[in-house]
């Protein structure tokens, strides 16, 4: 196990704490390495438990100052530097409308969803189509369970995700040519997937507004923008929605959107991706490194595009 | 004997003498790119630095180069002779700009010159970009007062090249941009202004009602040529794109108003000018004929 600790240098995801979080790698490292994380990691198994090394990262985290400064949310702006703007979209209460090929439709508030779910944090490496990517631990549950509690219909073969349109604290929506609201979906089997979750939290505090708060969806092996922010309706659909960025500019950006470095993008190469508050540049990998639990869904989908 | 060249031609005149202005313009040229180095040293450029310093470049660059062609027309409209003193080094300020832009882009891709080659060549915005880069590295390289002299007739010729450059800039900036292409639309309404500017016949460019119907028509244009490129290259809705340029109190101001502010206020000040003139002031309307190149 200590050659494992060497090659990632960062800890184990379950010694993961808000305060290791930003902790620079040598300290990380160090800590690790002197046995002193040894209490911690005992502390973080009692109470969040989640699986030792299942979905390791291999990389150290980004620091949360990047991971929260530089961000892709339309609705805001097309800058990066949009958070400021983020910080005035109101939290609470916060309500998600369950509908479609569901038994029940119905409106479900966002802490009496958070008690009927298992809550645990993960890592996950996460690569935007603009050749960035970070490593952050959210907080969540998996997206089959949201699935479950929704309780489809045989007919549902899309979960479809919407985010809020709220003009007054969203400033980007003037942007008028835009397809609001961002729509995005998976198919039911990927919904199904292990790694599909839903997140309320970054860095073990509630998920901050800029970064999709207070629920998102996150798909590690897919480009980032399918990941829908401050989602408010979930829809089980029979057919394919027309998704945002799809309709945007098809030729560019996918429905499948799944990353795969040998696949460019139009305009830039996706073989390698920049760390966030970093120089390093490291090399893409196929599925985002995930293919292990992902590649399945995809057996035989020969005639779709399924890495744009 | 050849004349060695010294330092000191970056703020004296051809005369030899001290020139504010000269001094003045070369101290304005380097603000950008200190205002950069200070930000990025002092707070950094945030989590990607490399990539935030490369457009900042690029889009300095690009300006400074259409600044360079909004010379002669200052010449030709407000008779600012003496801003030919400064063309060349506002010039040459554009082309180093462009190449830290792509220095920092080779930096971005860990200096490997097969990749980078390989990305060039299969990338078109970067193709272009890099075309535009050789055009402009031909002409910083012909611009020294010995070039002037040897090329003489042809340096002319040589440099219209100038203006392919500019466009495929343009393009380049263009098509790099995600699908907001706000700043390079705004760019692209002022070449297109300079282009008009250029078409008119010599004694009309001074002409206040020209210049204001110009403003409107390069306004126009910019607004065209913005919704073009969306309905070109996205599939947003480019008529909704067009219609904004239309709702001032909705969008705040669009490229098209950036451009028809400023081509309005020249127009302003070039009829301001001619009053002053006609109420008997000294100063001939048009312009003296002036030594090129300071
Ligand atoms: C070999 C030559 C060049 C290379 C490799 C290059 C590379 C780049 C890159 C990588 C970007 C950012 C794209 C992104 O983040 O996705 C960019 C943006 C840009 N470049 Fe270049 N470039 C080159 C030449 C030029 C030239 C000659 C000009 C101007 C005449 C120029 C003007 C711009 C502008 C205006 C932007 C956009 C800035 C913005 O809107 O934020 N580039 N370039």
């Amino acid at each position: 196990m200590w050659i494992r600790q060497w090659r990632n240098w960062n800890l184990p995801e379950s010694a993961v704490t808000p305060e290791q979080a930003t902790l620079g790698r040598r300290r990380a490292v160090a800590l690790a390495i002197g046995g002193l994380a040894v209490g911690r990691v005992a502390a973080a198994r009692a109470d969040t438990t989640p699986p030792a090394g299942r979905y390791d990262p291999g990389r150290p985290l980004t620091e949360e100052k990047f991971a929260t400064t530089y961000n892709n949310y339309y609705e805001f702006s097309t800058d990066k530097d949009l958070w400021r703007a983020a910080q005035r979209l109101p939290q609470h209460p916060w309500t998600l409308r369950i509908e479609g090929k569901v038994r029940a439709p119905r409106t479900i508030a966002l802490e009496d969803l958070l008690k009927q779910v298992a809550v645990e944090e993960r890592i996950y490496r996460h690569r935007c189509v603009e050749a960035w990517a970070m490593t952050v631990p959210w907080t969540g549950f998996p997206l089959a369970a949201l699935v479950k509690l929704a309780d489809p219909t045989p007919e549902a073969r899309y979960v479809v995700f919407e985010t809020l349109t709220d003009a007054k604290h969203m400033p980007g929506l003037a942007m008028l040519w835009y397809p609001w609201p961002y729509v995005e979906a998976v198919t039911i089997a990927e919904a199904a997937n292990e790694l599909a979750f839903i997140a309320t939290g970054l860095y073990g505090k509630p998920l901050p507004p800029q970064n999709g708060g207070p629920i998102r969806l996150v798909l590690p092996w897919k480009y980032g923008f399918k990941s829908a922010k401050a989602i408010v309706k979930v829809t089980f659909a029979e057919t394919r929605p027309a998704t945002f960025w799809e309709t945007i500019q098809p030729a560019e950006y996918g429905f499948w959107a799944n990353v795969n470095p040998l696949m460019p993008h139009p305009r830039w190469s996706q073989a390698s991706e920049r760390l966030l508050g970093s120089d390093e540049r490291v090399p893409t990998r196929l599925y985002n490194g995930y293919a292990e639990q992902v590649a399945g869904l995809y057996a035989g989908k020969t005639a779709e595009k399924l890495f744009m | 004997m050849p004349v060695r060249p010294r330092l000191s031609v970056l703020w004296r005149d051809r005369a030899g003498r001290f020139s504010a202005l000269k001094a003045a313009t070369l101290l304005a040229l380097t603000v950008p790119a200190l205002a950069l180095a200070l930000r990025w040293s002092l707070v950094g450029l945030g989590a990607r630095p490399l990539n935030a310093a490369i457009h900042d470049l690029g889009l300095w660059g690009l300006r400074l180069l259409l600044l360079s062609l909004a010379i002669s027309p200052a010449r030709a409209v407000f008779g600012w002779a003496r801003g030919l003193m400064i063309r060349r080094m506002v010039g040459l300020a554009a082309a180093s700009y462009l190449a830290a832009h792509f220095t920092l882009y080779a930096l971005d891709q860990g200096f490997r010159p097969l990749h980078i080659g390989h990305e060039i060549v299969h990338r078109v915005y970067l193709a272009i970009g890099f075309t535009a880069l050789v055009g402009l590295a031909a002409l910083a390289a012909t611009s020294t007062n010995a070039m002037i002299r040897r090329l003489r007739r042809r340096w002319k010729q040589l440099h219209r090249l100038v203006y392919a450059v500019a466009a495929l800039g343009l393009l380049h900036g263009l098509m790099q941009a995600k699908s907001d292409i706000t700043q390079p639309a705004i760019l692209v309404g002022f070449f297109a202004w300079e282009m008009l500017f250029r078409a008119l016949p010599a004694r009309r460019q001074s002409a206040p009602l020209v210049l204001f119907l110009l403003a409107f028509v390069a306004a126009a244009a910019t607004a065209g040529l913005e919704a073009g490129w969306y309905a070109a290259a996205t599939n947003l809705p480019w008529r909704r794109v067009l219609d904004a340029n239309l709702m001032p109190e909705l969008y705040g101001p669009r490229p098209s108003a950036w451009v028809g502010m400023v081509a309005l206020a020249v127009a302003i000040l070039a009829t301001a000018r001619s009053v002053f003139n006609r109420r008997g002031r000294a100063g001939p309307s048009a312009p003296e004929p002036v030594p090129l190149r300071g």
